[in-house]
């Protein structure tokens, strides 16, 4: 994409930074310097600046967040810092790429975090699956070591075990410190009391590798990027029924016809463009008509659903929507993680109802209950893992329901075999399957 | 003497020891909100059950209540007052016995040896009532 600046990219031309020496010689780790030549509150205060917002999916801003975290003065315990690389989002493939090609942007990164919070220890919670990724971030981080870039700050990588919920931020402090990968309650919040009762900020991958940039740019360049509201480039994630599926880095603000026909080359076969879900699987489904809303924060949020992980799922007119809330919906009963009634009893619940939905064999009460159950889980839930299941089961209803009704007043479903899932969300048998691969290699 | 706080359930005016959980201070004001896993003999509250959610004043979404601390002022609605908590309370309960048999023969002795499934609650309650001031600062501490 020549025509968009690349920011979390920036020099690798397509390709990877991955010797210590190109990284530098790209004007690598001036930033960490420049931080750390500045007071902790003074890279708080740049970043609060730059309007730089999490990109783990719940948009809170990045300097606000640091700020929260008392300073070792007022709270004598240790700070940490924890980098959420745990990145399971069905349709969210962004966080892989960035610590493939731009390893050392990320680290340095982490270590200006740990400046601007005053502290010695970073912890990287990186998905189990991620083998490659974990290899390039060890040989990376051992090359900064080697170059005594680490300044007396301790990082250490942690694998995960292939456990959706250990992506929501408690229950990966849970993980992190043994035990089992469950949400705690809020509050008290990470920043009093995170990893091992002590003050923690808990960043996302990409969020980590922008601070880098931030103070590459300054905050003012920086925020020149994007919109209003939504400062900066967003690393996209491109996937489903689209020519040219990836990872594009581009300012917020740009549509989803830029996105998915000038980038992505649009819907291949001659096919339809039926919906698109556009930050990943969590967040309320739109239909073709919304193809020219804005990615950013605000303009999402004015349709009814949510930039999330900016994973963006294109579904053409093969696809079943009934058919689609059932991948959606077992997934989150398989990654359910227990604790909680509503979330452990009602996306299995859901999945119950959309498969007979599906198999011809619900009434018409059947498409009410599924409805009154997605209103029984939203707002009930420990974390925000049930309501994902219900937000995105309700958009789906709401904005296809003709195509609920058509399964019930045909009494089987009316794509039949001419319906495709192929290349949309992975079923979850397959995630299930890779990571037991991956425990067992 | 412990600094007290003061807390509005249901309308209900009640002064309570600062750190008290939000169950006892409920129950100090008469009023018995359900709880299944909430048993502070076996430590921290956990939230897990939802049975216990409340809408409190000036947060929008349904609290678990057996894992918040009053605070003075607080403003307490529970399924008694509140519609909202009310819904929550009831979906939590069609959850649990959606997949749960009605004849199941454990739940029923226990209903004929207590009566109903309320007063055991309350009958739980009141075994652990008297030793409060403990159970909260321990709690607090935590």
């Amino acid at each position: 994409m020549p025509d968009h600046p690349q920011i979390v990219f920036a020099g690798t031309d397509g390709g990877a930074l991955t010797r210590i020496e190109d990284y530098e010689s790209a004007g690598g780790f001036a930033p960490l310097r420049k931080a750390r030549s500045m007071p902790p509150d003074d890279v708080i205060a740049e970043l609060e600046a730059s309007g730089l917002r999490g990109r783990g999916g719940a948009f809170f801003p990045t300097g606000r967040k640091w700020a929260f975290v008392p300073k070792p003065d007022q709270l004598p315990k240790p700070h940490y810092l924890v980098v959420n690389a745990d990145e399971s989002e069905p349709g969210t493939f962004k966080d892989r790429e960035i610590m493939l090609r731009v390893p050392f942007r990320f680290l340095e990164g982490c270590l200006i975090a740990a400046h601007a919070i005053q502290c010695e220890h970073v912890f990287v919670y990186i998905r189990g699956e991620y083998e490659q990724e974990f290899e390039v971030l060890r040989d990376s981080l051992e090359a900064m070591r080697k170059a005594e870039l680490l300044g007396g700050v301790t990082v250490v990588l942690h694998r995960g075990a292939g456990a959706y919920i250990c992506g929501e931020e408690t229950a990966l402090l849970e993980s992190l410190e043994g035990k089992r990968g469950q949400p705690r309650t809020k509050p008290p919040f990470p920043a009093i009391a995170g990893l091992y009762a002590a003050p923690t900020a808990v960043n996302n991958v990409e969020s980590i590798t922008t601070v880098t940039s931030v103070l590459e740019l300054g905050a003012g360049e920086y925020a020149k990027l994007g919109v209003e509201g939504s400062t900066g480039t967003r690393v996209f994630s491109l996937s489903g029924d689209v020519v040219n599926p990836g990872n594009y880095e581009l300012p917020h603000g740009i549509t989803l016809r830029e996105l998915v026909y000038d980038v992505g080359g649009g819907v291949p076969g001659g096919r339809e463009l039926k919906a698109i879900i556009p930050g990943g699987s969590s967040t309320s489904v739109l239909t073709a008509a919304d193809i020219d809303t804005k990615l950013d924060f605000t303009s999402l949020v004015e349709v009814g659903s949510s930039i999330g992980s900016a994973g963006v799922i294109v579904i053409d007119d093969r696809c079943c929507m009934v058919q689609l809330g059932i991948r959606v919906s077992q997934f989150y009963e398989h990654e359910s993680c227990g604790k909680c009634t509503p979330c452990r009893v009602g996306t299995r619940w859901l999945t119950q109802i959309l498969e007979k939905i599906e198999d011809g064999r619900a009434s018409q009460p059947d498409l009410d209950l599924l409805l009154s159950v997605c209103d029984r889980i939203l707002g009930k839930c420990l974390c925000p893992l049930g309501d994902s299941d219900a937000i995105a089961v309700l958009s789906y209803v709401d904005k296809f329901r003709h195509e609920y009704q058509a399964h019930i007043d045909l009494g089987r479903c009316p794509l039949e075999g001419d319906s495709s899932l192929e290349g949309i969300l992975a079923p979850s048998a397959m995630h299930g399957r890779h990571a037991h691969e991956v425990a067992h290699a | 003497m412990p600094e007290l706080v003061a807390v509005t359930v249901d309308d209900r005016r009640v002064d309570v020891p600062k750190g008290t959980g939000l169950v006892e201070a409920a129950l100090a004001a008469g009023i018995e909100i359900p709880v299944f896993c909430y048993e502070p003999r076996l430590g921290p509250p956990v939230g897990a059950c939802r049975m216990c959610l409340v809408e409190i004043e000036g947060i929008p979404k349904l609290q678990a209540g057996c894992t918040l601390t009053v605070q003075d002022g607080m403003v307490i609605r529970t399924a008694a007052t509140s519609a909202k908590a009310a819904e929550g309370q009831e979906a939590t309960l069609e959850f649990i016995l959606v997949n749960h048999p009605l004849d199941c023969p454990r739940s029923t002795s226990r209903s004929r040896s207590r009566r109903s499934s309320r007063s055991t609650g309350s009958a739980a309650f009141s075994a652990t009532a008297a030793p409060a001031s403990r159970r909260t600062s321990r709690r607090t501490a935590s």
